[in-house]
């Protein structure tokens, strides 16, 4: 468990009973530690199912398939629905997934294969600030620049669809070029220089051998991107426009199930809050099942 | 190894030293009390932290806490008993009044609910129903009311904002605002909001219009002081402090000096109408309102 040094060894030979029994207090702190941590999820879980299960069971399916979403009104059959906060939310993750999974693959591979180091030393440190950065001040830069040039580019609002995906997008880059460039860099190097050594150019290699190679790793980093982008709170909150439709344009409003909570949590009472907890029961069920699968991903590339 | 202790231990204390202040931070209501704690709407709380500066200035005994939370979680905070004090831009619910059945509310200022445009915008005044019209969906070009052919983009606050609630009650008559139109989260967003799009209109507390927006005139009467405390403006609504019970304590104190000349000149110079310059039970006012009126 822990190894311990020759002449470590031999200094706590002499003193092993005050060693002893310090190893065992260390040990239990840390232990403490890790139950804290653990402790911390089930609590969460706890609270958000408790304050959010009865409401979910009281309204049962037409919470999810109804369209009217008025949580003021008395809790009557079919104004309480969600509908269009899931496909607003499925479809502003799945947009900035696509806007962003290439950007990021490329941005990989040029790190892990192709950037002199010097560029290499410029370029990781830079993606590691764009992870730092707060979202709210992301959000604040699409407020002030994209939501703008949206606006005259399409008309509209301007706080829209296409906003967050532009966003959005950015903000998992991070996270789909860090882990992607480790699983490149991860493949054995005998793969690459066989491949080369057969003759196969540069790019052929990374296309066929590296990539492949190097696949669940990737699929991994672009699921976590995805949790990233459906937990994503503040800066789609900001530039989505919240209104509670299902948009008919990438110009056009809408409103996901993180925005929502955090818009209506400081307001809400009796049935519309349980309904805001519910909410979180949905989101956190897709992220669960979002974080599930990236793990099969990943361990499907250590078997 | 030795070094990670010192560590261990001082993560440990914190993280205690943490759930510890959580545990005991539940405030000291009880009449007498050296703290008053308030919460509530975001709309009255800039109004309650000039008032607590104040009334501390003459009371140096007392600790006045003003947080927000918005006038649901305010209301809330009072019922279980967390606050002394709830602030509510909105009229206290039925359901509000059957789970905490002893809330009084106690009007400390009138405000007047401005309908904004952008500048730019040559639309300056609209009636009533034009403003139902748009909100409710049924008008959505600029040119139905006078302005250019152009879509009007609508601002709305979100669903438990006292704001929206007023407008809901007042404008659309209890009905509902079309879907359409997009959702910001607070005063100044749709503030912001409106003075960066020429195609849109919001609202929010006349208090707070300034200079990069445009507050119209409803039905031919703007939002002004002397319009709206003598209730010709039409979109208006009470600012309330709400108590568990009849008010006792420093809370007594701090409801006495918000209704007190000097309370009420502060609301003043801070752009409200205080309730005491309010020369009519407005149309739209709970029967507290008027109560409050008959008792001075």
């Amino acid at each position: 468990m822990i190894r311990i040094r020759p002449n470590i060894a031999a200094r706590s030979l002499r003193r092993s009973r005050i060693g002893e029994a310090k190893e065992r207090i260390i040990e239990l702190l840390l232990l403490l530690c890790a139950i804290s941590s653990v402790c911390a999820i089930f609590l969460i879980i706890f609270f958000i199912f408790s304050g959010g299960l009865s409401f979910l069971i009281q309204a049962g399916l037409t919470f999810f398939t109804s369209s009217v979403w008025r949580p003021t009104d008395s809790f009557a059959a079919g104004s309480w629905g969600i509908f269009p906060i899931i496909i607003g939310s499925l479809i502003v993750t799945f947009g900035a997934i696509a806007i962003g999974t290439p950007l990021g693959l490329g941005c990989a591979i040029f790190l892990a294969e192709v950037a002199p180091s010097a560029v290499r030393r410029l370029l990781i440190p830079a993606v590691n600030a764009l992870a730092g950065v707060p979202s709210v001040v992301y959000g604040f830069f699409a407020l002030l620049v994209i939501v703008p040039w949206v606006r005259d580019q399409f008309g509209g609002y301007g706080t829209s669809v296409f906003a967050c995906w532009l966003i959005l997008s950015i903000m998992i880059l991070p996270t789909i070029i860090s882990i992607s460039t480790d699983s490149i860099r991860a493949v054995p190097r005998e793969y690459k220089e066989g491949s080369l050594a057969m003759g196969a150019t540069r790019w052929q290699t990374i296309r066929s051998v590296l990539i492949p190679a190097a696949g669940s790793g990737i699929v991994a980093s672009v699921i976590l991107g995805m949790g990233r982008a459906i937990g994503e709170t503040m800066a789609v909150l900001m530039v989505a426009g919240n209104s509670v439709t299902i948009p008919n344009s990438i110009s056009a409003p809408t409103s996901t199930l993180t925005a929502q909570i955090a818009l209506e949590m400081g307001y809400a009472t009796g049935a519309h809050r349980e309904a805001l907890f519910a909410m979180g029961i949905v989101l956190f069920v897709m992220i669960m099942l979002l974080t599930g699968l990236a793990n099969a991903a990943s361990r499907r590339r250590v078997a | 190894m030795k070094r990670f202790v010192p560590f261990v231990l001082v993560s440990l204390l914190v993280a205690m030293a943490v759930f510890g202040a959580g545990c005991t931070s539940s405030t000291n209501n009880t009449a007498g009390g050296a703290k008053l704690q308030l919460a509530g709407s975001t709309s009255i709380q800039p109004h309650a932290e000039a008032l607590a500066k104040a009334f501390q200035a003459n009371n140096s005994g007392t600790q006045v806490y003003v947080q927000g939370g918005g006038s649901s979680a305010g209301v809330t905070a009072v019922g279980q008993g967390t606050a002394a004090i709830g602030m509510s831009s909105a009229n206290l619910s039925a359901s509000q009044l059957s789970q905490f059945p002893n809330l009084k509310p106690i009007p400390i200022a009138v405000d007047g609910i401005g309908f904004i445009v952008n500048p730019q915008n040559t639309v300056s005044k609209l009636t009533l129903d034009q403003v139902r019209a748009i909100y409710t969906g049924s008008i959505t070009n600029w040119n139905q009311v006078g302005g250019p052919n152009v879509k009007i983009d609508v601002v709305n606050r979100e669903a438990g904002s006292g704001t929206r609630d007023g407008v809901q009650k007042i404008v659309l008559k209890g009905g509902n605002f079309s879907t359409g139109g997009i959702v910001q989260s607070s005063t100044g967003a749709v503030r912001s909001y409106v003075a960066g799009d020429s195609n849109a209109i919001g609202y929010i507390s006349t208090g707070e219009v300034d200079n990069t927006v445009k507050a119209v005139t409803i039905n031919g009467v703007a939002p002004t002081y002397d319009n709206i405390a003598s209730g010709k403006y039409p979109v208006q609504r009470d600012f309330l402090f709400v108590t568990n019970g009849n008010p006792s304590g420093n809370a007594k104190a701090f409801i006495d000096y918000t209704l007190s000349p000097a309370g009420q000149a502060l609301l003043k110079a801070d752009g409200e109408i205080p309730i005491t310059a309010v020369s009519h039970a407005p149309a739209h006012a709970p029967a507290s309102t008027a109560a409050a009126l008959a008792a001075r």
